[in-house]
């Protein structure tokens, strides 16, 4: 398999065969703690996500599925080992130059406060474009709005909003300024299932329909059922993966994993 | 504890503030009492003056008192000394010598005591400053124009006095020098086994009625008494000045506890789960304030202490013209300010312990909820502060317009706290307005300016310590500024020309004019003419001036317009002696000339001012007799009128008066209010910053999931340092801001209800002193952003995905 180059950038479809790389982890380590205390959360993780498609990183509790999602989005720095975002390698760059990276070239749904309580909706979807002084695209942001059905609700600040509805923000938001890379971490954690159950198909039609490359973490196996591949972890190692998973191929190999 | 350390600051700073102003007090009284103590060792009764002068009958009786071993007369002759160094004499008084070994008197610091009635010892200081040194003569006058040379013997100990002493010389010299010396008083030394109260009683038995007999004790308390009142009102202003610190630390800390509180509520709410009652809770966080007060109390005492110390080291080391004023610690001064600190601490974390009883015991098995979006002002507080600005307000306006300064005090103070009742209200509204500017650069701002009024309680109260401060110093200025431009404008009304320059029957030499004008200082030079006339059977003096160069030296435009030909300026005596009217003619006589001229009333200017076109008239080369002089106002006044007696030194009388004098006494002093004023009140500004700098890194604590989210986002270090600087900025300039507009208004109506009453027809000048409210301004402006380096460190140095990682 061979590195790309060049634009990886949502938007486009997959090609036909082998998908081309979005992100790629080589032997991560991430190490908490110093002497005795040492904690491995992340033991040498190698994996590949591919462009325009919906990975689904799970495992039990401390399986380091969140040390492993922070380090890939360059939220955490790891101890061992190189992130590479296209052709950037994340792991040896400056906090500003991350920064940057964060703002323009990847998106974040997280399980809870994901809004800035004293924004309105709009605001808070245009907030990473507008840190980066970026003008949105706005037929891309009405077509957005409108599949999300946050029409009526611009205005709203997320105090106003239920919850499913302060995660569709959260989606719009990923995904407004067309990333390489949309992270989820436990995206339909704090929703009850008809609202869950709608934020995924959020997440899977805008990898079918605009091609973006998602990666979520989570330990539902029915939501991890919505994505093309999963990824199995384990006390910081991978455990196995599984393609066009169902919620009881999923709940197998986790029982295999012994979680 | 770490959170709390601003608080214990505030604290610190308030506690030493107070502590070091009883401390220079009680230290400066002390001084005073030994120094007084000092000059008066030895005498055990005092006759003195009261409503009756002393006869020599008086002394007579009281010398034939058997229970007295000594009686002095006081008595001081006033006599002028030509000191070698000055062009023309100046006045020092001369005490008599107590002749007796038991009445101690001065004591010399070099040479001896006069015995003789030929010598004479002079104070140090005077000694030092007219370098004369022991064995040296000198010519001294008395006002009857007898002189004498006499020997200067010795020089006087003068250390410890405040101003300048006077010279001694014996008993008899005195009587020799002014045989008709004012007897100031009689001290007595007691024969062994007489008490002073004994002697007192024996002496007020046989003097005049009016006259006071003292013992010895109670006459050193009684002179105490006339120095230590100044003290005493130094130290009050002080002790207001440390009780408004105090008051800003009180706010400081209430806030303080208010936010830790919040941000302990599982914490308090777990207490309460595994069974903690109400009370338990309370005390908890009253035992807390407790320790926090006593040891930010000790740690401030000892500041205080510390300050002081340096504070009157320095002011031995080096002559700040008063005298040294050794440490004096007494327990009051320890302690006082250490119980109000502790009890001040309490008192502050009242309310947020109460707040903290109110949690309840299911808020500990609630997830932590986002930041609370608002605390909404209490409906009644808002209704309460309007009600206070209002009659405040009120009150305020009658104080000014009726020029009465209490019911004008009560206004402000009354209106000042509805200010700050409404401050939820009224600070926030402030800051979305100058926060729409910044809003416009980006979101970072905007999210700063919300994030500046989302707690509007919390924000109130954090610019309500630093808008106290700001207002005070503002008021401070604009009153000042405003009271100063009163004064010049009536001054400039009493004593329209700075120094009038005359000669009386001598000539002015031809290089006199060229003399006054090399004086550093002096920027116009107008010789005058004076001539004697006759008018309506009277003598008077007449001035001339030139017209067109009049308007130079008189500061009023009115007064010097009406310098013209045909008309004569008349001070109010001389137009009731000529029993003229203005608008009325005046004829003057000189020899055979003749002219009649229109009275004006002229006042300040001589008693009778023509132009010098119309003295002409009379006298066609009347020789220059003097001069009037403009003087730069930035030029030290004093300096100016010294350099100017000594100038024309051919002239033996020469006579310089003028306003100069005056307004550089009330110049000095209301610079010296100024500084001493802004000075003081600046530690409460500082004690707000700490303020400032608390509540923010207290916010940025709690929105630290909220800041994470935000770098998740992609704002950078660099953007997230500037919002909170933002948002400090804005609550600072808010403060500053509103404080000045305040500062302004009291200052306004405080000049008008102190001055109005004092000036003619009530007349008060409203100065707005831009430069120093710029600079506070900008001061205020810096601090905010001073106060958010910190916070804003701690904030840039959280990771992304620490804080972000569910709990």
């Amino acid at each position: 398999m061979s590195l790309q180059t060049g634009e990886l950038a949502a938007g486009r479809l997959p090609q036909d065969g082998e998908p081309q790389t979005a992100i790629r982890a080589h032997e991560l380590r991430k190490v908490y703690g110093q002497g005795d205390t040492a904690v491995a959360a992340l033991d040498g993780v190698s994996v590949d996500f591919g462009v325009g498609q919906f990975t689904a990183i799970m495992g039990p509790s401390g399986s380091g599925k969140s040390t492993l999602m922070h380090c890939l989005a360059g939220l955490d720095t790891p101890t061992e080992g190189q992130v590479l975002l296209g052709e950037t390698e994340l792991t040896r760059l400056p906090d500003a130059e991350l920064t940057k990276i964060r703002r323009d070239r990847v998106g974040f749904v997280f399980q809870s406060f994901n809004l800035l309580p004293m924004l309105t909706a709009n605001d808070n979807i245009l907030l990473p474009l507008e840190l980066g002084n970026r003008k949105p695209d706005q037929e891309w942001l009405s077509t957005l709005i409108e599949v999300l059905g946050l029409g009526d609700r611009l205005t709203h600040r997320p105090s106003e909003l239920s919850g499913g509805q302060q995660q569709r923000v959260a989606v719009a938001r990923a995904l407004v300024g067309r990333p390489e890379v949309v992270f989820a971490d436990e995206p339909t954690g704090n929703l009850d299932s008809r609202s869950g159950a709608e934020v995924l198909g959020f997440l899977r039609r805008s990898v079918r329909e605009f091609g973006q490359t998602v990666v979520m973490v989570t330990h539902d196996p029915l939501a991890a059922s919505y994505a093309d591949r999963v990824v199995m972890l384990a006390d910081g190692k991978l455990a196995g993966e599984l393609r066009q998973p169902t919620p009881e191929s999923v709940l197998d190999a986790l029982r295999r994993l012994g979680a | 504890m770490g959170r709390l350390v601003a608080a214990c600051l505030a604290i610190v700073l308030g506690v030493g503030f107070g502590s070091l102003a009883m401390i220079v007090h009680a230290s400066a009284s002390h001084g005073v009492d030994e120094t007084i103590g000092a000059q008066y060792k030895g005498v055990d009764a005092v006759v003195y003056p009261d409503q009756a002068t002393i006869s020599p009958a008086d002394i007579a009786k009281v010398q034939k008192l058997p229970q007295a071993a000594a009686v002095v007369t006081l008595t001081t002759a006033y006599m002028e000394f030509a000191f070698p160094d000055l062009v023309r004499g100046t006045t020092v008084p001369i005490d008599a010598l107590y002749s007796t070994p038991q009445i101690t008197g001065p004591g010399t610091s070099s040479g001896r005591l006069p015995t003789a009635t030929n010598e004479i010892a002079l104070p140090a200081r005077t000694a030092t400053k007219h370098k004369i040194g022991v064995g040296q003569t000198l010519r001294i006058t008395s006002y009857d124009d007898k002189s004498w040379t006499v020997t200067v013997v010795g020089l006087l100990d003068d250390s410890k006095y405040v101003g300048s002493a006077a010279a001694v010389a014996t008993p008899a010299a005195v009587k020799i020098f002014d045989p008709g010396a004012f007897t100031r008083g009689i001290a007595l030394a007691a024969k062994p086994g007489v008490t002073q109260q004994q002697l007192a009683d024996a002496a007020q038995a046989v003097v005049a009625s009016g006259l006071t007999a003292f013992t010895g004790e109670a006459f050193i308390e009684h002179e105490v008494k006339g120095l230590t009142n100044g003290i005493d009102v130094l130290g009050g202003v002080f002790g207001m000045f440390a009780v408004i610190a105090l008051f800003v630390a009180c706010l400081v800390i209430g806030n303080t506890f208010t936010i830790v509180i919040a941000q302990r509520t599982r914490e308090m709410a777990l207490l309460r789960c595994v069974g903690a009652s109400r009370r338990q809770v309370f005390s908890s966080v009253l035992a807390e304030a407790s320790v926090v007060g006593v040891i930010a109390s000790a740690i401030g005492v000892v500041f205080g202490v510390a300050v002081s110390a340096l504070g009157l080291a320095l002011s031995r080391e080096f002559d700040w013209g008063i005298p040294p004023v050794p440490l004096h610690l007494d327990l009051v001064s320890l302690f006082l300010p250490l119980v109000i600190g502790v009890a001040v601490t309490l008192l502050a974390a009242v309310v947020p312990a109460r707040r903290a009883t109110k949690v309840a015991p299911l808020a500990a098995l609630r997830p932590e909820a986002a930041p609370t979006a608002a605390t909404k002002a209490g409906v009644l507080r808002l209704v309460l502060g309007f009600l206070l600005l209002a009659g405040g307000g009120v009150l305020l306006a009658v104080g000014a317009k009726q020029h009465e300064v209490l019911i004008g005090v009560a206004g402000g103070a009354i209106s000042f706290l509805g200010i700050l009742a409404i401050g939820a209200l009224l600070v926030p509204a402030l800051i979305r307005v100058i926060g729409a500017l910044p809003a416009r650069s980006g979101v970072p701002a905007r999210i700063a300016v919300a994030n500046a009024v989302r707690n509007p309680r919390r924000t109130a109260a954090t610019t309500s310590a630093l808008l106290i401060g700001v207002t005070l110093i503002s008021l401070t200025c604009v009153g000042i500024a405003s009271v100063r431009k009163t004064f010049d404008v009536s001054m400039d009304g009493q004593y329209p020309v700075d120094l009038m320059v005359t000669t009386y029957k001598e000539k002015m030499p031809a290089s006199a004019e060229q003399q006054l004008r090399d004086i550093k200082g002096i920027t116009q030079v107008v010789p005058i003419s004076k001539l004697m006339v006759k008018s309506g059977g009277q003598e008077l003096e007449v001035t001339g001036i030139d017209a067109a160069a009049a308007g130079s030296v008189i500061h009023n435009p009115s007064l010097a317009a009406e310098v013209k030909p045909g008309t004569a300026l008349l001070d109010y005596p001389t137009m009731r002696m000529l029993k003229v009217e203005n608008g009325s003619p005046v004829t003057i006589v000189s020899g055979q000339h003749k002219l009649t001229l229109t009275a004006q009333r002229g006042n300040g200017l001589d008693p009778f001012t023509v132009t010098s076109a119309d003295l002409a008239k009379l006298a066609p080369s009347s020789p220059v007799t003097g001069f009037w002089l403009a003087s730069d106002p930035k030029a030290d006044g004093g300096d100016v009128i010294d350099a100017v007696e000594q100038s024309i030194p051919t002239v033996k009388d020469l006579s310089v008066q003028g306003g100069l004098a005056e307004r550089t006494s009330y110049t000095k002093i209301f610079d010296v209010l100024l500084i001493v004023g802004i000075g003081l009140l600046g530690v409460s500004v500082l004690i707000a910053l700490v303020g400032v700098g608390n509540t923010l890194s207290l916010s940025v604590l709690e929105r630290t999931r909220e800041n994470a989210l935000l770098r998740a986002m992609g704002l950078s270090r660099g953007q997230l340092r500037r919002m909170l600087a933002v948002e400090s900025l804005l609550m600072a300039l808010v403060a500053a801001g509103l404080g000045i507009v305040l500062g302004l208004i009291y200052g306004w109506t405080g000049t008008s209800a102190l001055m109005g009453g004092q000036t003619v027809e009530g007349g008060v000048e409203y100065a707005v002193p831009g430069t120093l409210l710029i600079a506070i301004g900008a001061v205020a402006a810096v601090a905010g952003l001073l106060a958010s380096v910190l916070p804003a460190r701690r904030a840039a140095k959280v990771a992304p995905a620490g804080a972000l990682a569910t709990e």
